[in-house]
């Protein structure tokens, strides 16, 4: 991932190259019209507005529809939080230099990710008049990537999906924009896109680890599971000390039924990243699959002590404990398990066990249809839900 | 999420695992060591035996549901020749659109179920018409057993709408005695089981339903030509069993209510055996798409359902699955009956373990069955010992239930080929993929039975297709092990000696197995009890325990032959 663009130089420095090229074409006035502008911009960098700006006013004074004052007085309102005089000037610029990419880039600057749709818009002019204009390029992507974020954070991946396809539009050969649009397809649990996107992705910039990790989630959610086995090893190739990425190739070997090549996954994820609880989680997990009740307890233990708060080793310690006739012992463990994580309907089954066995057999339904209710709401596309019954 | 994430990606690898792992299969080989044990030979043999069965689902585009869910096939002698012989359930005619409500009918020849009759040189002749069992409705399932005691095996048929009761009149002949006899039912029944599970020496009928559901015009999956799919039972409200109680060998009473059968469900499967051991047969049903159950019989003509404590409700993780095809047998020859139960793909075919205390261990991945099947969807199955070496292996026919899965996850398929599981004594291996043959073929496979057709000893296998033809199996894998087929006569007990159970015991140690002829998908076994008895001829003794509860012993059997025991009048 790059690192975090200051924007208002940047872009700064984009609305002011049309005025050297303008000063370059023309020359008397428009070199003095040339020299304020650039004047103005250097006193905006240099944080000293009212400068700026009464340069700006004297060039308006004389010429008031010149879209590129008004663009830079627009950047000063930006700057002066008067977000709505901001936009009203930068619009009134783009209207007036209809070729100019910079007025639409710093309207997008304004919107920013609260309003992204928007943001995406103007981006997307500015790209078609300035095609190689970089820094519209990075808005792009930096606004659609959060955006679809905080769309995703607050369960609205539809929004996200959407969005990550206007600005893949905008820029469709941008392989960055490319790899977020599928990862914004596989919140949605289009993984068949995720794949295509990120092929996409790999055929412009091949050796792009992001890219390729991005393919292994695609190949996996679309439970192309030796794909997605091949492409994490080769992510792992090109960063083999990336311990989330090898707890995930971990995941997939799970999900392949390959636990003993699972294991010294999730071992050497551990070994990169000591302090992590999740693959010593699965590593329990793995032992109880294997029968090996004893490690997959001292597995668990050294989870909880590192996470007290870790449900699923206490819901795997509380499964033991049931195992072994500790009823007393499991209950404690798997309440507090079904606490922590409500949703996690392995954790309400063996409570319901455990309730069972104590004679609570009302308490114990109740766990029991928690368990099965929860995986009816996350029951998968095997076979699909009518879409209008 | 159990646990907190050490890393942001990891949230959504565990997300997609779940989605990888429940919505779809990979594509590829699975991966599993090498089988140790020898290949099966199963040889095709149904046209050259003159079978020449098409089954009519009659697909329209409208995906009704009865239209991928195939219908089951039987191994009986009805004529008591020695002689299996074969019955095959088929569906009937379905309109685009049919309007809800209907039942559909057997319209012509095409849709008749069929009673196929083995003549002496082993190949089949159709007596469907002779026989009258052509059949009405949209055929399901399959159930044999001599509820009248005669000496003659009848048959149940079940249908979407209404089921049928076919007296076998010795002669070749069969009458439909659904009305007078009460045991109709209706809506969508599935598989059925004859089962005395009071003990009084006449066999009770026991009918899965599988769920509330007509011909109305619903729409699964996306609006998309070619992505219309069949919908999910989710959307169907469950329905209750059906107990039919044998009042005097004619008349049935359905005693559901009275007998605690209450529990709506999906039932698909259904498998008999005296799991506690305490002398009354149990009852488990395959409902799809949420938990088992497993009916314990109170001994006083009510049952109670325990799967969740008996932990057979779910698997290993607590995850509900699609229960088809179930069988019901003591593999592991401890004396204890364990269970399989065939599943959707990428739910692991779910095998329990008897734990001896009335629950279940759930081994699906202890027994290596897990990595097995966790890509594949089964339907009917059987434990049996296909190469005769004492330990019941298992035969698994399989096809995804959507005829459209491949859009919507490419690596699954809707036509699959058999699995072989053998069993090693320590767990099952794949044999399936070193034997070719039919094991190469792939089809939408349905119901299975198993019996020994041509009493060679290697039990065989008959197979139907959804709107596809059957398969007749023959087994024809070159063991040197010893065998013996125990065909039951009740006196006291039923005739057919269904819930007996038989051991065996052999220098190389004992076997059980259940007189039942149901299990599977829809249909109904040989009943003869089977044994592989390795490398030993000769059988130190046979103890049958009759429902009568009656025990009878023989001693020094000679192996390799079809040894009939009838029931004593008296026992120990």
């Amino acid at each position: 991932m790059r690192g975090k663009l200051h924007w208002p130089v940047l872009v700064l420095a984009a609305t002011i190259v049309p005025s050297c090229c303008l000063a370059l074409q023309a020359g008397g006035d428009a070199a003095s019209r040339a020299a304020t502008l650039e004047l103005a911009a250097k006193l905006i960098g240099a944080h000293d507005l009212s400068g700026a700006e009464t340069a700006l006013q004297k060039l308006l004074s004389q010429s008031k529809d010149d879209p590129l004052a008004l663009n830079l007085l627009g950047f000063i309102r930006m700057q002066q939080q008067e977000p709505v005089r901001a936009e009203e000037l930068f619009r009134r610029a783009a209207k007036l230099g209809p070729h100019l990419a910079g007025p639409h880039v710093n309207l997008a600057l304004l919107f920013g990710a609260a309003r992204a749709e928007d943001a995406i818009v103007e981006l997307s002019e500015a790209l078609k008049l300035s095609p190689g204009h970089e820094q519209a390029r990075l808005l792009l992507r930096e606004i659609a990537t959060k955006a679809a974020a905080g769309y995703v954070r607050s369960g609205d991946p539809d929004r996200a999906l959407a969005l990550m396809l206007r600005a893949r539009e905008a820029a469709p050969d941008d392989p960055d924009l490319l790899v977020d649009t599928a990862l914004a397809a596989m919140e949605k649990g289009l993984y068949a896109d995720g794949v295509k996107f990120t092929l996409d992705a790999l055929r412009i910039r091949p050796d792009f680890p992001r890219a390729t990790y991005a393919l292994a989630r695609a190949y996996m959610g679309d439970s192309k599971l030796p794909l997605a086995e091949e492409q994490m090893r080769k992510y792992l190739a090109m960063k083999p000390d990336d311990a989330s990425a090898q707890y995930g190739l971990g995941l997939m070997l799970v999900a392949e039924q390959k636990v003993d090549e699972a294991r010294p996954a999730f071992e050497k994820s551990l070994a990169l990243d000591p302090q992590q609880t999740e693959s010593l989680f699965q590593l329990g997990e793995i032992s109880v699959q294997e029968g090996k009740r004893e490690q997959a307890a001292e597995e668990y233990g050294k989870v909880l002590t590192r996470d007290p708060r870790h449900a699923g080793a206490l819901t795997g310690l509380g499964m033991l404990a049931f195992r072994d006739g500790k009823l007393d012992d499991a209950e404690s463990k798997l309440a507090q398990a079904v606490a922590l994580a409500p949703s996690y309907y392995k954790a309400h089954y063996y409570y319901s066990l455990t309730l069972k066995k104590l004679g609570k057999a009302e308490e114990a339904e109740r766990e029991f249809k928690i368990s099965t209710d929860l995986q009816k709401r996350d029951k998968p596309t095997a076979r699909l839900a009518p879409d209008r019954p | 999420m159990p646990g907190k994430k050490a890393a942001g990606t990891w949230a959504f690898f565990l997300s997609a695992i779940s989605i990888a792992v429940l919505g779809g299969r990979l594509s590829g080989d699975d991966t599993q060591k090498p089988p140790t044990g020898p290949a099966a030979k199963f040889t095709e043999i149904t046209r050259a035996a003159g079978i020449n069965f098409l089954h009519r689902a009659s697909p329209t585009p409208k995906k009704y549901l009865p239209e991928t869910m195939g219908s089951g096939v039987a191994l009986l002698d009805y004529d008591n020749d020695g002689r299996l012989d074969i019955f095959l359930v088929n569906g009937a005619r379905i309109d685009d659109p049919t309007p809800a409500g209907t039942i559909p009918k057997k319209d012509g020849p095409q849709y008749w179920n069929r009673l196929y009759h083995q003549k002496q040189d082993g190949t089949f002749e159709d007596v469907t018409e002779k026989a009258g069992l052509a059949g009405t409705g949209y055929g399901m399932g399959v159930a044999v057993g001599d509820y009248d005691n005669d000496g003659f095996e009848d048959l149940y048929v079940t249908a979407y709408g209404g089921n049928k009761l076919y007296h076998n009149n010795g002669d070749g002949t069969f009458t439909d005695v659904t009305d007078e006899a009460g045991v109709a039912g209706g809506g969508w029944s599935t598989s059925a089981a004859w089962v005395d599970y009071d003990n009084d020496g006449k066999l009770d009928l026991v009918v899965a339903r599988y769920m509330k559901w007509d011909f109305s015009d619903l729409w699964c999956g996306e609006h998309l030509e070619g992505h219309r799919a069949y919908c999910h039972p989710d959307i169907f409200k469950p329905e209750t069993l059906l107990l039919f109680h044998n009042e005097d060998g004619r008349h049935f009473k359905e005693v559901s209510r009275q007998a605690g059968l209450t529990m709506p469900g999906k039932g698909l499967g259904v498998a008999i055996t005296d799991y506690d051991r305490d002398g009354y047969i149990d009852i488990f049903v395959a409902n799809d798409a949420m938990q088992e159950f497993l009916f314990h019989n109170k001994g006083n003509g009510t049952f109670e359902e325990v799967a969740l404590e008996s932990e057979i409700a779910v698997d290993g993780d607590g995850g509900t699955y699609s229960g088809m095809g179930v069988d019901f047998a003591d593999y592991n020859n401890d004396g204890w009956p364990d269970a399989v139960i065939g599943t959707l793909a990428n739910q692991k075919y779910a095998l329990y373990l008897n734990s001896k205390d009335g629950t279940f261990t759930y081994a699906s991945y202890t027994a290596g069955l897990g990595s097995m099947t966790m890509f594949h969807s089964g339907w009917g199955l059987r434990f049996f010992d296909y190469d005769n070496d004492g330990w019941k292996d298992l035969f698994v026919v399989q096809s995804h239930v959507l005829d459209t899965i491949e859009t919507s996850s490419p690596g699954l398929h809707y036509k699959e080929g058999a699995l072989l599981a053998r069993n090693t004594g320590h767990g099952f291996e794949d044999v399936s993929k070193i034997s070719g043959g039919i094991f190469d073929q792939r089809w939408a496979a349905r119901g299975l039975a198993v019996g020994d057709i041509d009493n060679d000893g290697r039990l065989d296998v008959l197979v139907s297709e959804t709107n596809g033809p059957a398969h007749l199996l023959r087994n024809e894998t070159q063991t040197p092990h010893h065998w013996l087929l125990v065909k039951l006569e009740g006196r006291k007990s039923n005739r057919d000696g269904i819930g007996a159970v038989i051991q065996i015991t052999t220098s190389l140690g004992s076997q059980w197995q259940t007189v039942s002829t149901a299990g599977s998908y829809c249909s109904s076994h040989d009943r003869r009890a089977h044994f592989g008895l390795g490398t030993e001829s000769l059988v130190k003794s046979i103890e049958v325990r009759w429902p009568s509860g009656i025990v009878q012993q023989l001693s020094n059997i000679s192996g390799d032959r079809v040894v009939t025991v009838q029931e004593a009048e008296t026992g120990r």
